[in-house]
């Protein structure tokens, strides 16, 4: 019988990263120590909440390198695996480890779907067990889904570098409910899982919101800087090659959205309710 | 589309149905009066929440949903429909222009589904109590019972309740989603730690003021039971050892 996953995945493919980071990189049942006094530091991220924002400011500032090094898609991972002769899971984890620690901090963006071989594989006890953790998150999650839609539909998500990508922001995108939706419901899972792994581990993460970070990134910084113990060194670097790419574009989509959001509540109503009553006749006349 | 695919939701409004009707036609908005929803999940710090508002004297902020307590008003005033009810309880239960209302999903779920929510609550400011750490929020609203004799198989019943909590966030997450509010969120540690300065922030977001010199009664800080304590220890222990045998399964011969 399949041993099951420890929280409510809820259709999140969590055998599946698994599976594809082990093709990458095989994982082994013992883990080699670490060298070298290092502070470590993981944003647990949920999509399109401005992590790459934040891992900028971090940068900037002196707090590691900050970036997607778990990441399966795409082919980073691999050509890292294979330039550096690396052999097996845990060979990966301590070489990324060991050649992005700046000035003994070693700073990680992590997804979920990013985590969980890191966590199902033993590597979380073995390297990230003291890290600090920073949670963040988006608290208006209509507009986080929908800037993923956009993302995905248009194939960019971040700030155009040059011209030729500028056009991405200004694409035509149609609304469409049920991919909205799923990405919403993609964010609700990840969210829950986050939740249930800090819980589950008695870890208590420094939680940061997108909208606090977009209003006040200076405080934020210095709220991160508090809690991994590492203060701020002279001026605070506030600019950073990001910018947000919400315009009225989103907009549009989000009214759009809840309006056939509502339209279609409207139409599941009357169904509902000729149920329910019926149920309640029933239960009257049994009574 | 409106939560009744759980079928704990729909049973409960089933049972609100047997009380009151959901059809009937809804009356005109409410003209000057403000309302407020605290968004509740078992186990926070919601009903501390409202307490202070009520104190502070900000809001009478109660379950005014709760079967218990619509027994007694459809009683006392014959309602017939679920929309006289929602009348009723914001006229008798408005003070100073804010109705103010603590439910849990479960609760809210008739409002949403009877349509409700769509006659009169659209235009409610949202609040929603969450607690920052999921296994306390479980074990602060069971362990009483738990020592009560019902202590038995502790891992899959804290589990159990946890993923309850799980799927009651994701429903209040989904619903704000669907209707694109964007809530105030609160925690119960926040609640808790500063309680003056969230019932400002309260006030400030439902467009009222908290009086000057804001009198509040200190609320009672969450503490862990060394029951729960210990409940705790063992749901961590056992946790492991099931994310172990998950990754035997996963770094095994087999096929992950």
């Amino acid at each position: 019988m399949a041993a099951m996953d420890l929280f409510d995945p809820g259709g999140l493919p969590v055998r599946t990263a698994c599976r594809k980071a082990a093709e990458i990189a095989p994982p082994v049942p013992e883990s080699k120590p670490l060298s070298g006094e290092r502070l470590m530091m993981a944003i647990c991220m949920t999509p399109r909440s401005g992590s790459s924002h934040l891992g900028a400011l971090l940068r900037e500032n002196g707090f590691g390198q900050s970036r997607e090094y778990f990441r399966v898609a795409g082919d980073a991972m691999k050509k890292f695996v294979a330039k550096n002769d690396i052999q097996d899971y845990d060979g990966y984890v301590r070489r990324v480890i060991q050649a992005n620690t700046r000035e003994g901090i070693f700073a990680v963006k992590l997804g979920w779907l990013q985590f969980v071989p890191i966590y199902y594989f033993g590597y979380f006890d073995a390297y990230f067990r003291s890290a600090k953790l920073i949670y963040l998150t988006r608290g208006d999650l209509l507009g986080q889904a929908i800037s993923r839609y956009l993302g995905s539909e248009t194939g960019y998500f971040h700030t155009p570098l040059n011209k030729a990508e500028a056009h991405t922001l200004q694409q035509d995108v149609p609304m469409d409910f049920d991919k909205i939706t799923e990405h919403l419901d993609y964010l609700v899972n990840v969210q829950a899982a986050w939740e249930q792994f800090f819980s589950t581990e008695g870890l208590t993460p420094l939680r940061v919101r997108y909208e606090e970070l977009s209003a006040d990134p200076a405080a934020v910084l210095g709220k991160i800087a508090d809690y991994v113990g590492r203060p701020l060194q002279g001026d605070t670097k506030l600019e950073t090659e990001f910018k947000k790419v919400r315009n009225e574009r989103n907009e549009r989509l989000r009214e759009a959205y809840v309006a056939e959001s509502r339209r279609r509540r409207e139409v599941s109503r009357s169904e509902v309710l000729a149920v329910l009553m019926s149920s309640a006749n029933d239960a009257t006349a049994a009574v | 589309m409106l939560g009744l695919d759980d079928v704990t939701v729909r049973d409960h409004c089933q049972k609100v149905a047997s009380l009151l009707s959901p059809v009937g036609a809804p009356g005109a908005p409410f003209a000057d009066v403000r309302l407020i929803v605290f968004c509740a999940v078992p186990g926070t710090a919601s009903a501390t929440l409202s307490g202070l508002l009520r104190t502070g004297a900000i809001a009478n902020s109660r379950r005014h949903f709760r079967a218990a307590a619509m027994k007694d008003l459809i009683a006392a005033r014959g309602l017939k429909t679920y929309d006289q009810y929602v009348r009723a309880v914001v006229e008798t239960a408005t003070r100073r222009g804010i109705f103010a209302v603590e439910c849990d999903w479960l609760q809210f779920a008739p409002l949403y589904a009877f349509g409700a929510y769509d006659a009169y609550f659209r235009s409610a400011r949202y609040i929603y109590v969450t607690r920052g750490d999921l296994l306390e929020e479980v074990l602060a609203r069971n362990t009483p019972k738990a020592e009560a004799g019902e202590r038995r198989a502790d891992f899959d019943n804290i589990r159990r309740e946890m993923l309850a909590l799980v799927r009651a966030q994701n429903s209040w997450e989904r619903f704000f989603g669907s209707e694109g509010i964007a809530p105030l969120r609160l925690r119960s540690e926040e609640i808790e730690a500063e309680p003056a300065e969230v019932v400002r922030r309260v006030a400030e977001y439902a467009g009222t003021r908290a009086p000057a010199e804001l009198k509040l009664e200190t609320p009672s800080v969450h503490q862990t039971a060394p029951a729960a304590e210990q409940r705790r220890t063992i749901y961590i222990k056992r946790a492991l050892q099931r994310r172990r045998r998950f990754t035997e399964q996963l770094v095994g011969s087999g096929p992950i």
